[in-house]
């Protein structure tokens, strides 16, 4: 990954500068509401500082800032498995002036169904959900474990010994549960160590911490040496990762394998009710994801931070988004990912 | 160790761009003032900074942030001396020793120490980074929950070293904050304590019931004085007496360095590093330290370690950026954002593709250690100044800077909520003996701790000896919580045995 | 207070945190339990509550003293040498006020959302400045409107939050 310190950049950062000081002066001097928008946009994002939702947010809302002649404003929201952003988000007006970037799966639906939460999922409209991911479990490359068989064996022979890191209200946690009953091992045969969140499980990964992780793999394919994957939780073989699909291996240990979760599901959001109120800034702002995400520089870029920027749709996301809802909404499953 | 191309691709980096050189005073400065208001934060500071950065190229975007985060070390010691709030929560410390000596008029004195310990701290720091940037990001990544508990502890012990009066009221201040630093949903899913109220589902925020406690305590209790300085003559910024500040620590080398190691090791670790690391080093420095008990009343010594520790740590938290993508703290967090911003990514990979920028920062920093010299000389010409406005002015002023300081931090009517109520606490708890700063060292602690202890648990099957004996790295650190805290002890015997031996 | 021969000393203010400590304490260990018994809920909050209820207890004892003795110096802060030296006198006139100043920062805190930040700051420092004793019937005003000036203006232009405000 090289950096590029040429002219080129330079000046279209300062023509960009220059563009931006001038529309906001004319921005600020008009009145019409169709001149939207006139004032600079909110992006609210419900992790912290540095997270792979904060620095997506951040390098999106350059482009997008070029696309709509307005700055975004990166807020962070932090707290509550994603809630407290969530919420925040919903009690901003729907006037298309706030956007949010956020883990809308498993998030939402655990927000709305097990914490409480006073919103629905349908309250959000997804304007591109641009990051699927797909669950794995991986261990350090210096692991005692060098494929999924020898993981499956050592904790059938030895429950209680073997230690697997995983963030607790992720879909992680829900495939790694369903995997464990699929082999007949009881949860308690394993030791879980549970994080805030999956960075430190990465990290935990790559440094050997514990025996195995059990993570989502965005943010995995920058670090693709440092670890060893051992099984990827998807109907299809894997084209990423050089490890055995979860269906591959229980048909080996003649096993039927009930359910496979989707990864974390993360992208960009506005309000459902501006779809209605306010139709043309609706437009506007899926018209600009969509330039965005076919801009060749916004492409490498993202590529090269390991973010995704494949443009879905609104519709389509919306429909992946609701079905996915309605796939963990299985008490059965949500008791997995509540803490007891 | 030190790549030799690397460094000569850093040196011609450097040179490439003069945007670099000119963010780093008025970097310099943002920091400075931002961190010198008690209220107002480098992380706030970088925070508001970082959509400017926008329009830098990376360098000198890279440069202006680290720079506003070295001028803010020293800027919260500045509050931290002249009024007893920290500006920071890596300037707790500071205010043990600083504002006792400030109430004693040898605020100078503290200042020109503190200036001197902060651009030796930064220095030394960044310069043992340049030899272990690459193992250190390898070491940290295998630190694992027993570890990283072990670290907490440390800090905790603190308390002890903190206690004060009576044993049990340092106990019950620093039980307390801890206990409340748990609030909220914690590392398993548990959610306790929240009331339904949901700001708190992410704990009760730290900064603002910090600063809280300390100006509630601090100010409240200045009600009726006139001045915070008694002494009419003392109440100048006299140079010449920064300046011995200054020289006086050159006299203490070893301690000093002893404050930087312990800073940038401890601001390594991800997670609380560079809020602990100066609580770290003066706990160090006043246990084994000759006469613990001047410790706390003004000696100067104590202002030294904990500014050695908390500048240091801020090279320390950068390795762990740089290395693992990690944030350190808030300063480390703001420096990915701008990273991402500009398109780069932390992680090992990085440093090996661009061992060439690293030492650029490093090389960078260097020089704002330098500069930092001479603007917060000048800075402290202007700052010095406050102990001249009247108490009555200053109080409510403060007050409400807090006020907005705190907003600022949460965003919404949360801080300022948080503050009121631990206004009252702090007052409270200083009028009646309690040490506040066991409670807020608590409260920063509390989520670590309890985190570290479930996974220590968790990971371990329940608290299985083998686990810990197959873990050196952990028994290492227990051996030096354990030696660190017989230490005062061990030089006593020593030192007994010694006379015994000479007389004999 | 007196009970027979016995003259009982108690340091209210310093009961009332003991209380105010102890009472947060158990209602947050009820809480914790009534969510769960697991391992990983209890391991930390249930020991430390009940070791700083017991510290609570054993404080409480040296709040409330009982003196045979009708003569005996009221001990309502710290013995004298344990006192910081550095700490100026307060008179109870001087508590009286910081206590008001205390009152008037949870006035600030929660009036400003229904008033604005601008006007409550503006009414809090008038009211701290005049408290506190600054005399100047021109200084306190306009000290006060230009403070808020300058910090609400500027906190309301530099800061990414909205900022509730009446006049700006």
């Amino acid at each position: 990954m090289k950096l590029k310190f040429n002219r080129t950049r330079r000046m279209s950062k300062l023509a960009t500068a220059v563009a931006m000081a001038s529309a906001m002066v004319i921005g600020a001097n008009s009145v019409s509401a169709d001149e939207f928008p006139d004032r600079p946009l909110t992006m609210v994002v419900p992790a912290g500082t540095g997270g792979t939702n904060d620095r997506a947010a951040r390098l999106i809302s350059r482009y997008l800032a070029e696309e709509l002649g307005q700055p975004i404003q990166v807020v962070n929201r932090p707290g509550g498995g994603n809630m407290l952003g969530h919420v925040y988000f919903h009690q901003q007006p729907a006037d298309g002036y706030t956007l949010m970037r956020t883990t809308a799966f498993p998030y939402m639906t655990v927000n709305q169904l097990v914490q409480g939460a006073d919103f629905e999922i349908e309250d959000f409209q997804p304007v591109n959900l641009s990051d699927i991911g797909t669950s794995i479990i991986a261990t350090s490359n210096d692991s005692r474990f060098s494929n999924i068989d020898e993981l499956i064996a050592e904790i059938r022979e030895n429950p209680g010994t073997v230690s697997i890191g995983v963030q607790p209200t992720s879909t992680d946690m829900i495939n790694l549960a369903i995997f464990l009953e699929a082999i007949g091992v009881n949860r308690d045969d394993v030791r879980v160590v549970t994080y805030d969140s999956g960075g430190p499980v990465r990290n935990g990964i790559i440094g050997g911490q514990f025996d195995v992780g059990a993570i989502g793999d965005q943010g995995m394919q920058a670090r693709k040496g440092e670890f060893r994957p051992l099984m990827v939780f998807s109907e299809e073989p894997s084209q990423v990762w050089d490890a055995p699909h979860v269906l591959e291996v229980a048909e080996a240990e003649g096993i039927e394998y009930p359910r496979i979760v989707s990864g974390h599901i993360q992208g960009y959001f506005v309000h459902t009710e501006l779809m209605e109120t306010y139709p043309e800034r609706y437009a506007k702002i899926v018209e600009a994801f969509q330039k965005v995400s076919e801009n060749p520089e916004a492409i490498e870029d993202h590529e090269g931070q390991d973010l995704g920027i494949d443009w879905v749709g609104p519709d389509e996301s919306r429909e992946l988004m609701l079905r996915q809802h309605e796939a963990i909404s299985d008490p059965e499953l949500l008791e997995l990912v509540r803490p007891n | 160790m030190l790549d030799s191309s690397a460094i000569l691709g850093a040196i011609s980096l450097l040179g490439s761009d003069i945007n670099i050189w000119l963010v780093i005073i008025p970097g310099l400065l943002i920091g400075l003032i931002a961190g010198s208001i008690a209220g107002v934060s480098n992380t706030m500071a970088m925070a508001i900074c970082l959509p400017l950065t926008l329009y830098m190229d990376f360098l000198p975007a890279v440069m202006f942030l680290t720079a506003i985060f070295t001028g803010g070390g020293y800027g919260g010691a500045v509050t931290s001396i002249l009024m007893g709030i920290p500006g920071t929560t890596s300037s707790v410390a500071t205010t043990f020793d600083g504002y006792p000596m400030a109430r004693k008029g040898l605020h100078n004195e503290a200042l020109g120490l503190a200036l001197m310990s902060s651009v030796l701290g930064v220095l030394v720091g960044y310069i043992i980074l340049l030899f272990v940037v690459a193992p250190l990001g390898n070491w940290v990544i295998r630190l694992g929950p027993a570890e990283m508990l072990l670290v907490a502890l440390w800090g905790l012990t603190m308390i002890a070293a903190l206690g004060g009066k009576r044993l049990s009221r340092g106990l019950i201040a620093g039980g307390f904050g801890l206990l409340l630093g748990t609030v909220g949903m914690n590392t398993s899913g548990y959610v306790r304590g929240t009331m339904d109220i949901p700001f708190l589902l992410d704990g009760i925020p730290v900064v603002p019931a910090m600063m809280g406690m300390f100006a509630a305590s601090q100010l409240f209790t200045l009600v009726g004085s006139q001045f915070l300085i008694k002494d009419k003559a003392a109440r100048r910024a006299d140079y010449r007496r920064v300046l011995s500040g200054f020289l006086s620590v050159l006299r203490y080398p070893f301690f000093q360095l002893r404050g930087t190691l312990i800073g940038v090791f401890v601001g390594a670790i991800p997670g609380v590093g560079s809020s602990v690391g100066n609580l770290i080093a003066y706990a160090q420095a006043k246990r084994t330290d000759k006469d613990p008990d001047s410790y706390g009343k003004g000696n100067p010594k104590g202002v030294m370690a904990a500014e050695s520790a908390n500048s240091s740590s801020e090279g320390g938290s950068m390795v762990t950026m740089l290395a693992l993508g990690l944030p350190g703290g808030g300063g480390t967090a703001m420096l990915l954002a701008a990273f991402a911003m500009h398109n780069v990514t932390g992680g090992p990979q990085f440093i090996n593709q661009n061992m060439d920028i690293v030492y650029t920062i490093i090389f960078g920093n260097f020089i704002q250690a330098a500069l930092l010299l001479v603007v917060g000389l000048g800075f402290l010409a202007v700052a010095g100044n406050i102990v001249r406005v009247p108490l009555t002015i200053l109080i409510p002023s403060v007050l409400v800077l807090a006020l907005i300081g705190s907003f600022a931090v949460t965003g919404d009517h949360a801080g300022p909520i948080t503050l009121f109520v631990f206004a009252g606490l702090g007052w409270l708890m200083k009028r009646y003996g309690y040490p506040v700063a066991a409670c807020v060292v608590g409260l920063l602690l509390g989520r670590m701790v309890e985190s570290e202890l479930i996974r220590t648990w968790q990971i371990s099957g329940g608290g299985e000896l083998a686990f810990f004996l197959g873990r050196p790295v952990a028994m290492a650190f227990a051996i030096l919580l354990v030696l660190s805290l017989l230490q005062p002890l061990i030089m006593r015997k020593f030192t007994a045995w010694r006379t015994r031996n000479r007389s004999a | 207070m007196r009970l027979g021969p016995w003259k009982i000393d108690v340091e209210y203010g310093h009961l009332a945190l003991v209380i105010v400590i102890a009472g947060v304490t158990g209602f947050y260990l009820a809480d914790t339990l009534q969510v769960s018994r697991n391992i990983n809920n209890i391991i930390l909050v249930v020991p430390l509550a009940m070791l700083l209820l017991g510290l609570c207890l054993l404080v409480v004892t040296q709040c409330i003293r009982f003196r045979k003795h009708p003569v005996q110096k009221r001990a309502t802060q710290l013995p004298n040498h344990e006192r910081d030296e550095l700490e100026q006198e307060q008179s109870p006139m001087d508590l009286l006020h910081a206590f008001l100043l205390l009152l008037g920062v949870g006035a600030l805190v929660m009036s400003y959302p229904l008033i604005g930040l601008d006007v409550a700051t503006l009414l809090f420092m008038i009211f701290a400045l005049l408290l506190l004793g600054v005399r100047g019937w021109l200084f306190v005003p306009i000290y006060a409107a230009s403070f808020t000036a300058v910090v609400v203006g500027g906190a309301s232009r530099l800061l990414p939050y909205p900022l509730p405000t009446l006049l700006f």
